[in-house]
């Protein structure tokens, strides 16, 4: 019986919703992930800390077999919730999810793949998770591309879920987590020193960059030397600059040896804060002449007519509407003296990227991957929480 | 010759003359640093040195600025548009990554030399071509390609010959910043075993020999800032 036209045209009328634009890239890289530990191998096990490894079969345990399906069922739902703009939140939660389970699936098996072997024997995750674990991240950032890039919710229940399965022991198998808990003192101390060098370099490059950028609000000739000055810094080579630090502390400490004990020297922390703080004046300043500039030749008229002084006006109108602009620069910086930081432990400085070079010397992918994962997690982490920050502020216009 | 132009062939001699003067000035390197017993760099030659350096960085930058024209004109086409969101999480990603960080994760895989340096220099560095050339796309008036399409132009005429020359000062300045950027990344690259300018500081460091450090500081910065102006001053010509 032919159907009635009635009925065909109530079944047309419902137009779905188009998916968003966001749908192609989210489906083929949560297709990636899902498909990538197939190919690329699950697992690779090596006889003991430093002989090479090789390719291991992921042993099919219910445990393993569960969390494997959840993975995939993860990755499925990351595709699907992204066809629909207002399930993209959702999405990006999904794919937290894949990442969990993916460490839950890998930590587990790499617990049955070690039972029986040599206590010297280690496992790691092969190339597969390593690059599904890109490609989620990936994913969850096309799914927060719209709303300002930053998928904290993603960074967060990732955090979590990672957290959970690490306390739980799940994760215990894995070599990574093995050097780690045989190194906890060390990589705290490193983490402490990481921190005291990005936050010290911030400290240092604020306190040169607002007095500065204040001054050059006014004066032309002022703002041109600082922004040469600060472009200059930009185009040198940081090795070179921490190289080029080196010599002149270590004459100024010989010369006044008292300044030894402000820790002043061509070895150490100092040489380092004051290189890495050099990288921070540009975007610091331009930020802050940007922001101030926010408000307009039109509303400083006006306030100078209602009598306001200059200090006034700065702290009621250049700095209220103008601090989403400054926040922005600040929390570039703060990533760059995250990342710069890393490079601090070549002269002698510490930081997470004493374990990564040491990791380098020894070609021991552990302990490169303890000082790498920190920086990454670390420079994701100050991005988020200020990107939260500028967009609580931001005066909506 | 203009007057920039000239002063700027003056600063290349200079970096020349004292790259080959370095090896032969022992007097000044032992007045400078009295406490090291061998103060001059003699491992590899200055010129070698700089050769490879310029060799991998300019090759990274090439390869980079393929790429990242590539992308950039992809994601500007009407079917491209779907790759935007990719775009601004790569970006958003590569911000929270430090370049020495690409360098270590690649050495386990890729083995020492310089080939992690490569991969760290084409992944960074072609980000700010493609972000230069998604702005200059993107900023080529509507009116302006109505106009073309009107005449009769088909889309790869428009793109060759409207598009690609309207947008194309954004498109440099992204070069720009990718060459002087991995001209500093290369440096890096020499913890990796990277044979370039940055090996000195490197060897130096490990071994306490502060002499070879400043003089590998000394023409890793030299060089950069001397591409930097040479580029600037290159590309203010050919739009100017």
């Amino acid at each position: 019986m032919p159907p009635r036209p009635a009925a065909l045209a109530a079944r047309a009328a419902p137009e779905p919703a188009a998916p968003p634009r966001e749908a192609t890239a989210v489906a083929l890289l949560a297709a990636g992930a899902a498909l990538c530990p197939f190919l690329l191998g699950w697992l690779s096990l090596a006889p003991n800390r430093l002989l090479s490894p090789r390719p291991a079969a992921l042993p099919m345990t219910p445990g393993v077999t569960l969390g494997l399906g959840a993975f995939l069922f993860a990755c499925l739902a990351v595709l699907l919730l992204a066809r629909r703009e207002r399930l993209l939140p959702w999405a990006e939660a999904a794919a937290a999810l894949a990442l969990t389970a993916l460490l839950a699936t890998l930590g587990l098996g790499a617990g049955m793949a070690l039972e029986g072997v040599s206590p010297l024997a280690r496992a790691m995750p092969a190339a597969g998770p390593w690059l599904a674990v890109l490609l989620l991240a990936l994913a969850a950032g096309s799914c927060a591309a719209g709303r300002g890039g930053t998928p904290a919710r993603f960074l967060l229940l990732s955090a979590l879920g990672a957290a959970g399965l690490l306390a739980a022991g799940l994760l215990d198998g894995l070599s990574v987590v093995r050097e780690a808990a045989a190194r906890g003192a060390e990589i705290r101390a490193a983490l402490g020193q990481h921190l005291l060098l990005a936050g010290g370099a911030l400290a240092l490059a604020l306190a040169l960059a607002v007095p500065l950028g204040l001054l050059a609000l006014s004066r032309p000739r002022l703002e041109a030397v600082l922004m040469a000055v600060a472009n200059g810094f930009q185009v040198i080579p940081s090795i070179a600059l921490f190289g080029l630090l080196m010599g002149p502390l270590a004459a100024l400490a010989a010369a006044f040896p008292g300044l030894r004990a402000w820790g002043v020297g061509g070895i150490g922390p100092a040489p380092a804060m004051l290189a890495i703080s050099a990288y921070l004046l540009l975007p610091l300043a331009s930020a802050l002449l940007a922001g101030l500039r926010v408000a307009g030749p039109a509303l400083l008229d006006a306030a100078r007519g209602q009598g306001l002084t200059a200090r006034q006006t700065l702290l009621r109108l250049r700095l209220p509407l103008g601090r989403g602009v400054i926040l922005g620069g600040l929390r570039v910086a703060a990533v760059q003296a995250v990342g710069l930081a890393t490079l601090a432990a070549l002269i002698g400085g510490g930081g997470l990227g004493a374990l990564v070079f040491q990791g380098i010397g020894q070609l021991a992918t552990d302990l490169i991957l303890l000082g790498v994962l920190p920086v990454v997690a670390l420079s994701l982490l100050v991005d988020a929480l200020l990107a939260a920050l500028q967009s609580a502020l931001e005066v909506p216009r | 010759m203009s007057r920039p132009l000239l002063w700027l062939l003056a600063q290349a001699a200079a970096f020349l003359l004292a790259l080959w003067a370095a090896p032969r000035a022992e007097g000044l390197w032992r007045w400078l640093f009295p406490g090291i017993a061998r103060p001059v760099w003699e491992s590899q030659g200055w010129f070698t040195l700089l050769g490879e350096h310029l060799m991998l960085s300019l090759g990274a930058a090439a390869i980079a600025g393929a790429i990242g024209l590539g992308a950039g004109i992809l994601a500007t086409r009407p079917g491209g548009q779907r790759l935007r969101p990719l775009l601004d999480a790569v970006f958003s990603l590569a911000q929270a990554i430090p370049p020495v960080a690409v360098i270590a994760l690649a050495l386990p895989l890729l083995g020492f030399g310089a080939a992690p340096t490569l991969l760290a220099l084409v992944l960074y560095a072609s980000l700010p071509v493609m972000r230069g050339a998604v702005a200059g796309l993107d900023a080529v008036p509507p009116g302006v390609l109505d106009a073309a399409r009107g005449t009769g132009m088909g889309r790869a005429g428009i793109l060759a010959r409207v598009e690609l020359p309207l947008a194309l000062p954004v498109i440099q300045a992204g070069l720009r910043v990718a060459v002087v950027l991995s001209i500093a990344t290369t440096a890096v690259g020499a913890v990796a075993g990277a044979q370039c300018l940055g090996t000195p500081i490197v060897t130096g460091l490990a071994n306490g020999n502060m002499a070879w450090v400043a003089q590998g500081a000394v023409f890793t910065a030299w060089l950069a800032l001397l591409a930097d102006r040479a580029l600037r001053l290159v590309l203010a010509r050919s739009t100017g």
